[in-house]
């Protein structure tokens, strides 16, 4: 299919910087639609030979080991790869010599016919970008998901028809590059501070969140978090005739236009005319976060008229994200919850936050410094016993020192032990129906990566259900 | 002494106000992703009001003899300091134009402007072009101003350098020269700013980039057009009422230099149509005050003196203005006491209070005659 951008790229000679996935994918849109772009990349070709041979294959120019500012003689504008920070000195070299600095994502968006859906925020992002993307295709939508999740923008969008809906997931620093990007819906899900090594402070952060609204005009779409104050301070007032048409989510009550938790129940509309939707038991998501996320993907569904009934029906099939509190199976009465994406603290916290009755935890690895020593009062209340593996686990078993832990070599020990203490508790103590793998730390002591581990950890609980305990 | 013409103080007064609100409207984003406060070019600018408010009343009280005596060494003063500059700069924006002065960083050239304009009323007072001829009343001084104007185009500063000269020609024409001697001076001024343009790509590429839209309206958003892109969009988004005071969307870092070259397109876009008109408006009524004094001076360099300070602010307004709606190659001139820039604010503050005094010269002689005509003297 032919790639035309709307509005034009700035001029026709494009300097891509980074070879990564959205460089590639960047490259590749801007060859097809006839241009000649460059791709730089600090890196040697002889470190990333799949993408050095990805860009010969399509006999594209290439400037490896180089990211210096006199690349951009002779370019129009430089593609901007989210993994770069933007404070690198090439962009600034860029902007000094007043040529424009594009996101992969706004180059997607010029060349795509179909609506962007465009996601951003601090916690929550990929879950809300999947579901949004799960609720649309339920309404008969052709929907892709990109961005962090999915396949790079510039892959996806271009290719997709005109009553498609391209789903995306923005970081804070993609929107440091957006120009004329103007989503047809776009979310703020949170603001809490984080991210602060690359944009230096909060506020920063915090104001440039606001750049994904500044393109929309009263045909579009604007979600807010009615239950983040941060949020609420940020968003674009209504009343001017160009303010988007706001809608709000909330786990607390109420909202005047949105989609909302009342009563254990979802609901959206608004409060005089309000549609139950189904109840939060129903949902295979779980954790308060998890409604969060369940009521912003709703608002972002809204304006494409998805049928209440097949929101319903997906909401009820979703699963979650895999690795993200997903359920990998139960045995005997024991569900067991694969969490391996929880790599620090505070999604350890948020994941022990999401069952109502304590859990025997799994939990250790790479302890990369953290303190684990205020946890410890959660771990308590939550928790009938902890399970730790990984190198740091006697360190973390000392900052629980309240807490029975159990410290064992391996995981697929640990997936055993687990299950005994499960089923088979101390006089006295009542069994727990689940069992929670949320390491609170990095993998790369016993595993390749928290995909990896996840993987390990959904094989065990097979085995166990097919061969039970190791004797 | 008499009181001069109070809007010479209130309209740059006014105008001031309306920049500090500006700036720090249009730089508070700015501000927050550079420096972590959203105030941060805000209490700069604040200051410079102060100091410029400050330098404003004392040119009130100075006596216009007094500076008629300074005008060679203030050209001195400010030829040192650009040759200065020249040697020493600052580099920034790819350009040398300032002079790190303790806390503050001033810009020689503002100086060198002002200084320009007393030494040429003072020259062309006692070199009357019509009495002296060619050589003593038009070469001469615009020689010696046209060294101040190469030092600055050394910078690079073309569009500076280019205002000065304009300025000084029409001086020479205030002054009464026959239009066939303009015509050579005319005539090595074009030709020197096309030999300037053929030799500096940075500010060719600006007018290539300003030929094509203006004659083709297509916009070449690379580079330069880049900037007058963006500007276009917030003055057109601004609609007749504008996004209301501090709703702009452009100065989330989508415009560059919103605060000081392009601050005209941040008002417009958020105070709209009827606020562009207004400031447009306060700068009208400024510029018809000051050449009413220089109307209604007697003495020439009192009246070279107000003419030239009058026609700067004009050029200044004009050229920025034509810049920002692209009516004019992008070039990085300030807009008179709203852009962000303490020596410029400093140096307008200070021409208005010259003009002040100016007019209350005019007062001081006019009620005298009033007085010698009602007692039927002289």
């Amino acid at each position: 299919m032919n790639v035309r951008f709307d509005p034009e790229l700035p001029g026709t000679r494009a300097l891509i910087a980074g070879a990564a996935r959205s460089g590639l994918a960047a490259a590749r849109l801007l060859r097809r639609a006839g241009l000649a772009p460059t791709v730089c990349d600090s890196r040697r070709a002889a470190e990333a030979p799949e993408a050095a041979r990805a860009l010969a294959d399509h006999g594209i120019e290439t400037a490896w080991g180089s990211d210096g500012p006199e690349l951009l003689e002779g370019h129009d504008f430089v593609v901007w790869s989210p993994g770069i920070a933007i404070a690198h000195p090439l962009a600034r070299a860029a902007r000094l010599a007043g040529v424009p600095v594009l996101s992969e994502l706004e180059v997607a968006w010029r060349a795509s016919r179909a609506p962007f859906v465009c996601i951003t925020g601090t916690n929550g992002k990929s879950t809300t970008t999947d579901l949004a993307g799960a609720l649309l295709r339920a309404g008969g939508r052709v929907a892709e998901v990109c961005g962090n999740i999915g396949r790079p923008a510039c892959d996806v969008a271009p290719d997709l028809p005109a009553n498609g809906v391209a789903v995306a997931e923005v970081s804070s620093f993609q929107l440091e590059t957006v120009d004329r990007l103007k989503p047809r819906v776009a979310a703020l899900l949170n603001l809490t501070p984080d991210h602060l090594d690359r944009h230096g402070d909060f506020g920063t952060y915090a104001a440039l969140k606001r750049r994904l609204f500044l393109r929309q005009d009263a045909d579009d779409v604007a979600v807010w978090n009615a239950d983040d104050a941060e949020v609420m301070r940020r968003r674009i007032p209504e009343g001017i005739p160009t303010a988007p048409r706001a809608l709000e989510f909330s786990v607390e009550g109420p909202v005047p236009r949105g989609a909302w938790i009342e009563d254990s129940a979802v609901m959206i509309g608004e409060p005089a005319r309000r549609q139950r939707l189904l109840n939060a038991a129903e949902l295979r998501l779980r954790g308060r976060h998890n409604l969060a996320n369940v009521t912003a993907a709703l608002c972002c569904a809204q304006p494409f008229d998805v049928p209440l009934a097949a929101l319903a029906q997906a909401l009820r099939a979703y699963p979650g994200l895999e690795h993200r509190l997903e359920s990998a199976g139960v045995v005997e009465g024991v569900e067991f919850v694969n969490d391996s994406k929880a790599t620090n603290t505070g999604s350890l916290a948020v994941a022990l936050e999401s069952f109502e009755d304590r859990v025997v935890l799994i939990a250790g690895g790479r302890g990369k410094g953290q303190d684990f020593r205020p946890l410890a009062d959660l771990v308590r209340h939550k928790t009938a016993c902890a399970i730790l593996i990984g190198e740091d686990a006697a360190r973390i078993a000392e900052a629980w020192n309240d807490t029975r832990t159990i410290t064992v070599p391996a995981l697929e020990t640990a997936v055993d032990a687990a299950f005994l203490q499960a089923t088979l508790p101390g006089p006295g103590v009542p069994r727990s129906h689940t069992v929670l793998f949320s390491p609170g730390c990095a993998s790369f002591d016993m595993f390749r990566d928290f995909e990896d581990r996840g993987r390990r950890f959904k094989a065990e609980v097979e085995r166990l259900a097919r061969a039970g305990v190791i004797s | 002494m008499n009181r001069g013409d109070r809007a010479l103080l209130l309209l740059p007064l006014a105008l001031t106000a309306v920049g500090v609100v500006m700036v720090y409207s249009s730089s508070a984003i700015l501000g927050i992703t550079r420096f972590q406060d959203p105030d941060y070019f805000f209490t700069r600018q604040l200051i410079r009001a102060g100091l410029g408010v400050a330098a404003m009343l004392l040119c009130a009280r100075l006596r216009l003899r007094v500076l008629e005596a300074l005008a060679p060494w203030l050209l001195g003063c400010a030829a040192v300091l650009l040759a200065v500059v020249v040697v020493a700069g600052h580099a920034s924006n790819g350009a040398a134009r300032w002079l790190r002065l303790g806390l503050f960083t001033v810009q020689p050239t503002d100086l060198a402007r002002l200084a320009a304009v007393v030494f040429l009323a003072w020259w062309l007072k006692r070199h009357p072009p019509e009495e002296r001829g060619f050589w003593r009343g038009v070469a001469a001084p615009l020689a010696i101003v046209g060294g101040l104007a190469g030092m600055i185009l050394l910078q690079p500063n073309l569009s500076s350098a280019a205002l000065l000269m304009v300025t000084a020609l029409a001086m020479t024409f205030m002054a009464g020269t026959r239009l066939a001697h303009l015509m050579v001076p005319i005539g090595a001024g074009a030709s020197a700013a096309l030999v300037a343009l053929a030799t500096h790509p940075y500010q060719m590429k600006r007018v290539a980039s300003y030929v094509g839209f203006l004659f083709h309206g297509s916009l070449d958003t690379r580079g330069a057009g880049w900037q007058l892109d963006q500007s276009l969009i917030a003055i057109g988004s601004g609609g007749w009422f504008g996004r209301g005071l501090g709703g702009g969307h452009q100065k989330y870092l989508f415009l560059p230099e919103a605060h000081t070259d392009f601050i005209f397109s941040i008002l417009a876009e958020e105070l709209g149509f009827l606020g562009a008109t207004l400031l447009l408006v306060l700068i009208a009524l400024y510029l018809w005050r000051g050449l009413r004094a220089a109307a209604r001076t007697a003495d020439p360099f009192a009246y070279l003196l107000a003419g030239g300070l009058v026609l700067q602010v004009g050029l200044y307004a004009l050229v920025n203005l034509a810049v920002a709606t692209g009516l004019a190659p992008t070039t990085g001139l300030p807009l008179p006491f709203v852009s962000y820039g303490g020596s410029a604010l400093l140096a307008n503050l200070a021409a208005a209070g010259v003009l002040y005094r100016v007019s209350a010269g005019n007062e001081e002689r006019e009620a005298l005659a009033r007085q010698r005509f009602s007692r039927g003297d002289s």
